[in-house]
């Protein structure tokens, strides 16, 4: 099945958006952890 | 990304749920960053999901130790579980992740632009605001001109990747 070019703009958008949740995960994480396991 | 937007409801709820992850990761012999790990694309799945749930807290515990068992399911001998739950693993796409560092690249504006829109799904009103926009219309039809921009960014490349 050939994806159309919506769909693949779609994906991208999708992966950018999980890219920027992922950074903002991982600061998120060190203000409250640091390197410390709760 | 219904069940919480702010960065404050995020990390409250990260406060009050990774230490339950981390302890059953640790139990089971992985690391913390194992936990860090597992943990994240638990979020990532409750953003995604669709509609709110009365307990997201009990939701991200749930899925990131089913995500755990999944990962090691060969050293668990067949373990029966929901394979209906997608991981979150961009990495298994190497063309898209390719595709987005060049769309970063040539318009990071009207990518950040449309990920509001659609992976936040935020409103027009409040994209607006964050973007700048004199009102809501102006950021839809924005979003309009970056998608054609996108679109015809990946219509030139693909073809070269």
């Amino acid at each position: 099945m050939k994806a159309s070019l919506n769909d693949i703009v779609m994906l991208i958008v999708k992966y950018y958006g999980r890219k920027k949740l992922r950074s903002r995960l991982e600061v998120i994480h060190q203000n409250l952890f640091g390197d410390k396991t709760p | 990304m219904e069940t919480c937007t702010t960065s404050e409801d995020v990390a409250v709820l990260y406060e009050e749920t990774f230490p339950a992850v981390a302890s059953f990761v640790s139990k089971m012999g992985g690391s913390p960053e194992d936990a860090k790990d597992i943990f994240h694309d638990a979020l990532i799945i409750l953003f995604e999901k669709e509609g709110g749930l009365e307990n997201p807290a009990a939701y991200i515990v749930g899925i990131a130790k089913h995500l755990w068992v999944r990962k090691f399911k060969h050293d668990k001998n067949r373990v029966d579980l929901d394979e209906t739950i997608q991981i979150p693993e961009e990495e298994n796409f190497p063309i898209i992740a390719r595709l987005v560092r060049l769309v970063e690249l040539a318009g990071k504006s009207c990518l950040d632009l449309l990920q509001a829109f659609y992976y936040e799904k935020r409103s027009a009103e409040s994209i607006a605001d964050e973007f700048n926009y004199s009102n809501a219309h102006s950021a839809t039809v924005q979003k309009h001109k970056c998608l054609q921009k996108i679109r015809s960014f990946c219509k030139n490349k693909i073809p070269r990747l």
